[in-house]
């Protein structure tokens, strides 16, 4: 009962700190090279781990679905399975999984730290506000990181997908009939429909990690756990996201 | 009345049900120096967080310059400036950055004279040459005044210290009271100090009041407080 209702009220300050968020947005001049900083920083964070993600799953899924194919010798779909799985669900989630662990956990625990020490309480007594200082930056560089870190990963699980389709014996499908099958399969509405999904799953990750986080109080060890609670619930939001968005999108026929 | 630069008038505040300030009704005097003794636990952080609006009191009123305020920390052009316990610097911003960050927020004057305004006020407290250092470099003492630099710059009417003293040794507890006498010397600022250290009271303050159990036991100056003999002061 306490469970559901802290999620309630979880939710809650979420979609009010949102909404802070976007009344924010008109400052978003004064708070340009905090944004800038927050992309590089994202990046880094991000960018090498995603190649190895991206190539590796665009690997293994032409390995499994290209020796089944083989099986009924149909190899030369394999480029329309493994491009269309990859941009419409493989990149987008697990491009999310990836900035929710290592972006929105540290964001969660800097925001934590600043609350325990005070530092978001002497803002306030300055007249700085929380949101537009610490909030808006990071939301607003999630909001590019993600969908672009989308787009790279589609090309790397591509390339993943290609190269062991070439290069395996049972499947040998060579990489121009892999890019030939892939471009006609593929439409730019699947591409469009990862990077839709990117943008929710960057709002909901940007804003879970900024507000458990701005809402820790009590001593040191609640930023453990603060990070804790912010990845958990960002996972969760991710998965229930990427349900309802693909139920969306083939509903208004994107997908 | 105008010489009043805040007025408290029977607030209350509590937390989970417990009476923490306890209907207190008080004066502070315009550019006085006014300290706040009492032990630890009975409520000395939350009143001042009160006097700033950190925490809102459960009832009664806190008058600024006259006026009651949402927001204590600027009533028109009335600024009020607070100085955390914890000195709760900005640990991913250099020192300098910590301090020009409220000119920097508000887009008070050009970046240079902000960092040269910055730079004269540090250098007043004897800390320029730690401007650009990270706060975690920095002693107990030495982050203190960089607090202090930091509420300096905004040219508050009303300044306010939780514990400016609580971890520093008896040297850097002087140079606070310096700094405080200084700042009383000009004339144009008040001063609200919360301690629990007796000598340093005696050292800086118009006038004391003893807050005990969520209420102020007595007010006067330190001769006052001196000869009141009263028990709490043995037992704080
Ligand atoms: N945010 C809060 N939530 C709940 N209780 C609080 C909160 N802040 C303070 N209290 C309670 O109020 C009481 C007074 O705390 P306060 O920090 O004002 O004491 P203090 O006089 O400043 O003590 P010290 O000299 O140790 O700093 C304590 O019992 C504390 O538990
Ligand atoms: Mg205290």
């Amino acid at each position: 009962m306490n469970t559901i209702l802290a999620i309630i009220t979880g939710i809650g300050e979420s979609l009010n700190l949102l909404w802070l968020t976007i009344k924010s947005i008109k400052y978003f001049g004064s708070s340009m090279d905090k944004f800038i900083f927050q992309l590089f920083d994202m990046g880094n964070r991000t960018v090498p781990v995603a190649a190895l993600i991206a190539l590796s799953i665009g690997a293994v899924l032409a390995l499994q679905t290209g020796i089944q194919l083989s099986n009924y010798g149909m190899q030369d779909k394999i480029g329309g399975i493994v491009g269309l799985s990859v941009c419409t669900e493989l990149a987008p989630v697990m491009a999310a999984i990836l900035m929710a662990g290592r972006v929105g956990s540290s964001i969660t625990a800097e925001l934590a730290s600043m609350s325990v020490y005070e530092e978001i309480a002497a803002l306030k007594t300055m007249n700085i506000d929380p949101v537009r200082f610490l909030v808006l930056p990071r939301f607003l560089a999630c909001l590019i990181t993600l969908p672009v870190l989308v787009i790279y990963m589609d090309l790397i699980g591509w390339l993943g997908g290609s190269l062991v389709s070439s290069m395996n014996q049972s499947i040998s499908v060579s990489l121009s009939s892999f890019y030939n099958d892939l471009s006609q399969v593929v439409t730019f509405s699947d591409i469009a429909a990862g990077i839709i999904k990117s943008v929710f799953f960057a709002i909901a990750i940007s804003i879970t990690s900024c507000s458990i986080g701005l809402l820790a109080q009590g001593g040191p060890r609640e930023i453990g756990h603060s990070v804790t609670k912010s990845v958990v619930a960002s996972f969760i939001s991710i998965l229930l996201l990427d349900y309802v968005l693909t139920r969306f999108l083939i509903l208004v026929g994107i997908l | 009345m105008s010489d009043v630069s805040i007025k408290l008038k029977e607030v209350s505040k509590s937390f989970d049900g417990k009476l923490i300030i306890d209907t207190i009704s008080c004066d502070f005097i315009k550019n006085k120096v006014h300290a706040i003794l009492g032990k630890s636990g009975t409520g000395k952080s939350v009143l001042l967080k009160m006097l700033i609006g950190l925490f809102k009191p459960d009832s009664g009123k806190i008058l600024i310059n006259g006026k009651e305020a949402e927001h204590y920390k600027s009533v028109g052009d009335f600024k009020m400036s607070y100085i955390f316990q914890s000195s709760a610097l900005l640990n991913s911003l250099t020192v300098l950055d910590n301090v020009t960050i409220f000119l920097d927020e508000h887009n008070v004057d050009e970046k240079e004279s902000r960092v040269s305004k910055a730079l004269k006020i540090l250098n007043e407290l004897g800390i320029k040459d730690s401007a650009n250092k990270m706060p975690s470099e920095l002693s107990g003492g030495m982050r203190k005044r960089v607090a202090i630099a930091r509420s300096l710059i905004i040219e508050p009417d009303i300044l306010l210290y939780d514990e400016p003293t609580s971890d520093l040794d008896p040297i850097n507890t002087k140079t606070i009271s310096q700094i405080i006498n200084k700042l009383k010397a000009r004339g144009d600022i008040t001063q609200i100090v919360v301690t629990h250290d007796i000598g340093f009271a005696y050292s800086i303050s118009d006038t004391i009041s003893i807050l005990d159990n969520g209420q102020i036991l007595i007010t006067g100056d330190p001769d006052l407080i001196k000869s009141s003999k009263n028990p709490i002061l043995d037992s704080i």
